[in-house]
């Protein structure tokens, strides 16, 4: 059975009316500028499809009601499966899920603290963390190792992913064929290409660039991924002042034009093919001319775009969590909480790529994924909302008349006891203690913490093993990827 | 916990905090012969060592532990008279007298150290709060206690502790008498400046430190 997170508590900012617009605003901007497409094929799909088609600068002008069609067809809610069931997660609805770290290029070493780039080793190692922290639900990509050759990187990383974990998986591949090298590998490792393929076992980003640009190789992925019923992570990341307005809301009109963009292209290939509105809007810092994945605008961009897709009924998927500090410091936690709190409780569903992230996504560290997974159960609970039921009220109301005005505390009462775990949240590594005893553990903090539990968890914690002989076969895919 | 059945029911019933369950059960161990030592050592310390080592590792938490240590008290109600009958002394790293002080109402954290204290093996001796000064003094006098913990939770009343700790010293009790004290406003340069012999920082550090002063060998296995 899938587990639940959490779910949303529909914190927003339009009006109905507001969104309706903002929707046709959007879809003006298909039919008029229209979006660029570097792919004969998929032209010819469009054209066929009733777009207006300029083969010579590659503009496709998108009807609006091709999009309606296509959002119809998408599907609102789809399971993603694990390798190993019991962490299924459903997408869709109201529900909240999570993903571990993604696609970072260094690592802050575990046991030096040097600032590197990530190796092989590194992956494997945040693979399998993330398989023992039950708040990161699923696996993507930690890291690109700067250690592996360069042909078929993403498939030999996909190896040391699937190995290491029985989550769901998401990765990103650089020709259709390297999907298909995906779906082989998974089919080895539990047996059968139909329940890769039934199950989702695997899901793909797909990474268009902005302003409404549609490159050949990211084309071709879609078209395979959609072939095969496999979830796409259809995802344009707007940057503010620099590839889209200034203004947000020109930004969100932008965003969602080229969302549905794709949406619409992945159901042309297969109707009802599970697709996520995946994002991570920025603001450009005028200042400088970097990047902020920690601006506040990003917890507006999600709260806005959570409510644009309940109203399409399909999945929103987008990177909150993150930060622009160069170290697991008070900037970090600061950007990281104020993001993730306000898109959990817009009720965005997939919250992915940021888990231990720093340095805008560049930088991971096992010590920060563990952190996160314990940030990310402190949302949890605050998801999760209070029992207010007059069952409880009322058992409380009893517990309080034996208690007040007597010797007694609701220490030792039972109700205490038993529904303890139930309405507290327990941390693993947050510090609670006095400060003397804080001072006596040679001043030991929440990152030491975290450390230790991090070393600990990588010693004992084995991921659900491959069936004999599939390694091989695993290794002749990846050989295959890597001499194509 | 033991070959004998029912002393290892009376520790699943401590364990569970099951207070009926214990006075039954000590009764019908006592019943079938067994000596109230036995049933002591073997079936409600063993319980509840079992609780304090589960305790210490985080897999249960406070009121598991408070209410499995009512449970075992229970236990020892029915147990106590027996050993009285028979002359038999219950084993203790040493006994405690421990009370929050006058003006002052709150008791969880005095509580919470007592159990711990009670959990490892001493004797305590609990006053209950708003204890005036002369009753410390009496009480002293009369049960011989090697430790008196002090309690205050206000920056008001943590000045009581300093009036205790003189009023015990005219009464002639600080020869072997250690006094320890606790709450949320004191610390160990609180602890100095008024005389005190120690300051406890949480429960666990209290047991250490109550363990240290009577120069107990293993005090504590359990942590807070």
């Amino acid at each position: 059975m899938a587990k639940l997170f959490g779910r949303g508590r529909g914190l927003e900012y339009l009006t109905h009316r507001q969104v309706l617009d903002w929707h046709q605003y959007s879809l003006w901007l298909l039919e008029t500028v229209g979006a660029k497409v570097g792919w004969e094929p998929a032209q010819k799909l469009l054209a066929e499809a009733g777009c207006d088609v300029d083969r010579a600068s590659g503009i496709v002008r998108l009807p609006g009601w091709l999009v309606e069609k296509a959002l119809r067809l998408a599907p609102g809610r789809f399971r993603m499966g694990g390798r190993n069931p019991a962490t299924d997660v459903v997408a869709g609805g109201l529900e909240v899920h999570t993903t571990g770290s993604g696609n970072c290029v260094n690592v802050i070493d575990l046991d030096d603290g040097a600032h590197r780039p990530g190796t092989f080793r590194d992956l494997e190692q945040m693979v399998r963390l993330q398989d023992a922290l039950e708040n990161l639900e699923t696996c993507q990509n930690p890291i690109t190792p700067s250690d592996l050759p360069r042909k078929g990187l993403y498939v030999k990383a996909f190896e040391g992913m699937v190995r290491n974990t029985g989550k769901h998986l998401i990765n990103q591949a650089e020709s259709g064929e390297e999907v298909e090298d995906h779906v082989d590998i998974l089919a080895a490792a539990v047996g059968s290409r139909q329940d890769v393929l039934r199950r989702k076992l695997v899901s793909f980003v797909c990474c268009f660039k902005s302003p409404l640009t549609y490159g050949e190789e990211n084309c071709r992925v879609l078209f395979e991924c959609a072939k095969l019923g496999l979830p796409l992570l259809i995802e344009t990341d707007p940057i503010s002042g620099a590839t889209a307005p200034v203004t947000l809301a020109g930004l969100l009109v932008q965003q969602a034009a080229e969302l549905l963009f794709g949406i619409t292209m992945a159901q042309l290939v297969r109707p009802g093919a599970p697709v996520f509105f995946a994002h991570a809007p920025t603001v450009m810092d005028m200042r400088i001319g970097a990047v902020s994945e920690g601006c506040p605008e990003r917890s507006l961009y999600y709260i806005y775009c959570a409510q644009l897709c309940r109203h399409y009924d399909i999945p929103s998927c987008g990177v909150p969590g993150t930060s622009d500090s160069k170290a697991n410091d008070l900037q970090s936690g600061i950007e990281r909480t104020a993001s993730l709190v306000t898109s959990a409780l817009a009720g965005y569903n997939l919250l992915y790529s940021a888990a231990g992230t720093i340095n805008g996504v560049l930088t991971s560290s096992l010590e920060g994924i563990v952190v996160d997974d314990e940030l990310y159960g402190f949302v949890r609970r605050i998801l999760r909302g209070i029992d207010f039921s007059p069952e409880t009220i009322e058992e409380s109301l009893e517990v309080i008349g034996r208690v007040a005005h007597t010797p007694k505390s609701f220490l030792t009462e039972r109700q205490t006891r038993d529904r303890l775990r139930a309405e507290h949240w327990i941390p693993s590594i947050m510090d609670r203690r006095t400060y003397e005893v804080y001072a006596a553990s040679g001043r030991k903090g929440l990152l030491d913490s975290a450390r230790d539990k991090a070393r600990r968890i990588l010693e004992e914690h084995r991921p659900p093993p491959l069936p004999e002989g599939a390694q091989a076969k695993i290794d002749r895919i990846v050989e295959r990827a890597q001499t194509r | 916990m033991s070959e004998q059945p029912v002393l290892a029911d009376i520790g699943r019933a401590v364990l569970s905090g099951d207070e009926e369950a214990c006075r039954m059960l000590a009764g019908q161990a006592l019943a079938a012969g067994l000596s109230p030592l036995v049933v002591i050592d073997g079936g409600l310390t063993a319980g509840i060592r079992t609780v304090g080592e589960r305790f210490g590792r985080g897999e249960v938490f406070l009121p598991e532990l408070m209410l499995a240590m009512m449970a075992m008290k229970e236990g020892l109600k029915v147990v106590e008279p027996e050993l009285k009958k028979l002359k038999l002394e219950q084993k203790s790293l040493g006994r405690v007298l421990i009370g929050t002080v006058k003006g002052d109402i709150h008791d969880i954290g005095k509580n919470i150290v007592a159990t711990m204290l009670e959990l490892n093996g001493f004797q305590v001796l609990d006053l209950g709060i708003d204890v005036p000064a002369r009753t410390f003094v009496e009480r002293a006098r009369a049960e011989q206690p090697q430790v008196v913990g002090l309690s205050a939770m206000l920056s008001t009343t943590m000045q009581e502790q300093k009036n205790v700790v003189e009023v015990l010293k005219e009464a002639g009790l600080r020869g072997g008498l250690k006094v320890v004290i606790g709450g949320a406003p004191v610390s160990q340069e609180w602890a100095d400046s008024i005389g005190a012999d120690g300051y406890g920082a949480n429960a666990e550090l209290s047991v250490q430190l109550v363990g240290h002063l009577v120069g107990a060998r293993s005090a504590p296995g359990a942590r807070a």
